[in-house]
């Protein structure tokens, strides 16, 4: 079954860690944002998010490798998706 | 023997099935949201022009927010989980996610208010059918899991516990996703 077997003050940490990560990305894409770079560079921190909600918020870092992977197959899949569409834009806009 | 309590090879199928089920629930919930969001990236690539304007009338910083809501959602989710938890600290973090949950349902609907003037122009082109349709999808999801989340915190069952925080985290982690391809991509 998943589920996580942290304690409270660890899984305090990862939300802490979640929070730091999405105000960061509301901070730049405030300053800098609209540019195809910050947009991949927001992707990233998306999978990072989602790694660490599989990982430790669901509890797969004690589950079978399989179900991770697989897990995290599904934001990797449509970040790619995404970077491949800016680039595809990026490329018919020169 | 009590007629109710299986014995342990049952219980140990029982538990597997259960298992399988939620998987398969999981991978349900993915694979229409994959195909939903990768439909907008399509759309969004041959549209690119109504796409960038249509976006101008969106409110990332209220996405954002909402993004933190759902996190601390999550992680009241993570500790109603726990198998070392007592029942009355699961409750509670079950009806705090609940909360979180009905947090992110008001401020999507108040996000909604400022954004439905929009919908419909042509210069938008789909933008804004797709936009309600996915995110309308999502919603919908999380307002029927905050009410599922109260129903358990107030009859508590491990096995239900752990079926509703991990839909929950799916959840989560689709909105993850969500945010940027819709608003910035």
């Amino acid at each position: 079954m998943a589920m996580t077997h942290h304690n409270e003050r660890r899984l305090r940490n990862i939300w802490a860690v979640l929070i730091a990560i999405v105000l960061s990305g509301m901070a730049v894409m405030a300053v800098w944002g609209g540019t195809a770079l910050v947009t991949a560079a927001l992707l990233v921190l998306a999978v990072i998010k989602c790694r660490l909600v599989a990982m430790d918020f669901m509890g797969l870092r004690q589950a079978p490798a399989g179900l991770l992977f697989g897990l995290l197959a599904w934001p990797v899949t449509l970040a790619l998706l995404a970077v491949a569409k800016l680039a595809m834009s990026m490329v018919l806009s020169v | 023997m009590d007629g109710h309590v299986l014995p342990m090879e049952d219980q140990e199928d029982q538990a597997s099935a259960d298992d399988l089920l939620l998987w398969v629930l999981v991978w349900s919930e993915l694979a229409a949201f994959g195909i939903l969001l990768a439909g907008f990236l399509v759309v969004g690539f041959l549209q690119a022009d109504a796409f960038a304007s249509a976006r101008s009338h969106l409110n990332p910083l209220l996405a954002g927010i909402n993004t933190l809501v759902l996190l601390t959602s999550g992680w009241q989710a993570a500790l109603a989980a726990r198998p070392a938890a007592s029942m009355t600290t699961r409750r509670r973090a079950l009806a705090l996610a609940a909360l979180f949950g009905l947090g992110f349902v008001a401020i999507k609907l108040f996000e909604y208010s400022t954004e439905i003037g929009a919908a419909g122009l042509p210069q938008f082109g789909a933008f804004f059918e797709l936009y309600f349709l996915i995110t309308g999808f999502h919603l919908l999801h999380v307002a029927f899991g905050s009410a599922i989340l109260l129903l358990v915190a107030w009859r508590p069952s491990p096995g239900n516990i752990v079926l509703i925080t991990t839909l929950w985290h799916v959840i989560d982690l689709v909105w993850i996703v969500m945010f940027p391809l819709v608003y910035l991509v």
